[in-house]
């Protein structure tokens, strides 16, 4: 990501004259110094750590690989804050997030890397806490939880990250992109491709009635 | 993108508007394309019913969603506080 603004801070000539110090220092120095950087990072990291810890989660299918993900990618950010240009700061994470991840699967054992369950698209157990309110509305067509659980686990992998990512996460595509390493393009064709699976599978299993009334 | 410039022109087709369904759903259209798509699928039943059948497959993806836990998000919100304040030595 380029650095055209470093720590996301505004270039206005009305800083007080020891801001304007410190970034000239911060320039010279190729880094930030201590309360520019902390400032970006409680501006930019720490609103995304529920974010950051929901990837963690479906990256690692492991509560304390997680925490450990996200330990690091929070280390990182700190360190390399003053390069973040202050545009998609969630994308940024995420970017590093995966780095994370990668660097923490090349010490796991050859067997816990094949371990289906700990590939991207798993899905962690659905459980009731934090459920969208509206029971009423959706009494009429809901589509029980292990009916979708089912139908996503029956799709590919790189569907099924997608799916999760945007639907179930909350990301954006161009965060899904960044965390997957792929194309919006790519993002967007899986997506497209995989929700229509899962909704001919929903189809077949007697939900989603979408024809046209007669 | 050729297919916003035609749909921003003349009234967009259905397979115009399928196209782009998905990321009118996503909320990933730019406002002034999401304004075409809505008014297509006010006044056309097929593509209002096939909007609302992807609407319910995001709507139960959704609910899968669960919240962190408490004492995880307690103690990265703890380790963020000592970056911080101990300048992420």
């Amino acid at each position: 990501m380029a650095a055209a603004t470093p720590v996301g801070v505004d270039m206005d000539t009305t800083d007080p004259p020891r801001r304007r110090a410190d970034r000239s220092r911060m320039h010279a120095q190729g880094d930030a110094p201590d309360h520019l950087r902390d400032d970006a990072f409680r501006r930019y990291v720490v609103p995304e750590l529920e974010v950051l810890y929901g990837v963690a989660m479906r990256l690692t299918r492991d509560p304390h690989d997680a925490e450990d993900v996200v330990q690091e990618t929070l280390l990182r950010a700190y360190r390399s804050i003053h390069r973040f240009d202050g545009r998609y700061p969630r994308a940024w994470l995420l970017t590093i997030l995966r780095n994370a991840n990668i660097n923490r699967a090349r010490k796991r054992t050859p067997d816990l890397l094949r371990d289906e369950q700990r590939t991207l698209g798993a899905l962690p157990a659905p459980g009731s806490d934090g459920r969208a309110d509206g029971a009423a509305e959706a009494a009429l067509s809901r589509i029980p939880d292990d009916t979708i659980v089912d139908a996503l686990e029956r799709l590919s992998d790189d569907h099924r990250a997608v799916v999760a990512l945007v639907d179930i996460d909350g990301l954006s595509y161009r965060e899904t992109a960044e965390l997957l390493d792929i194309p919006v393009g790519t993002v967007m064709s899986r997506l497209h491709r995989a929700r229509k699976k899962l909704r001919a599978r929903l189809e077949r299993a007697g939900y989603l009635d979408g024809s046209l009334p007669s | 993108m050729k297919i916003f410039e035609r749909m921003m022109r003349v009234p967009p087709d259905c397979r115009e508007v399928a196209d782009v369904l998905q990321a009118y759903l996503d909320g990933e259209l730019p406002e002034s394309k999401t304004h075409v798509v809505s008014e297509h699928l006010q006044h056309c039943e097929r593509c209002g019913i096939e909007a609302d059948v992807y609407l319910e497959v995001k709507r139960s993806l959704g609910e899968l969603a669960t919240p962190p836990d408490r004492d995880v998000m307690a103690r990265l919100r703890s380790f963020a506080d000592r970056l911080t304040s101990e300048g992420g030595s």
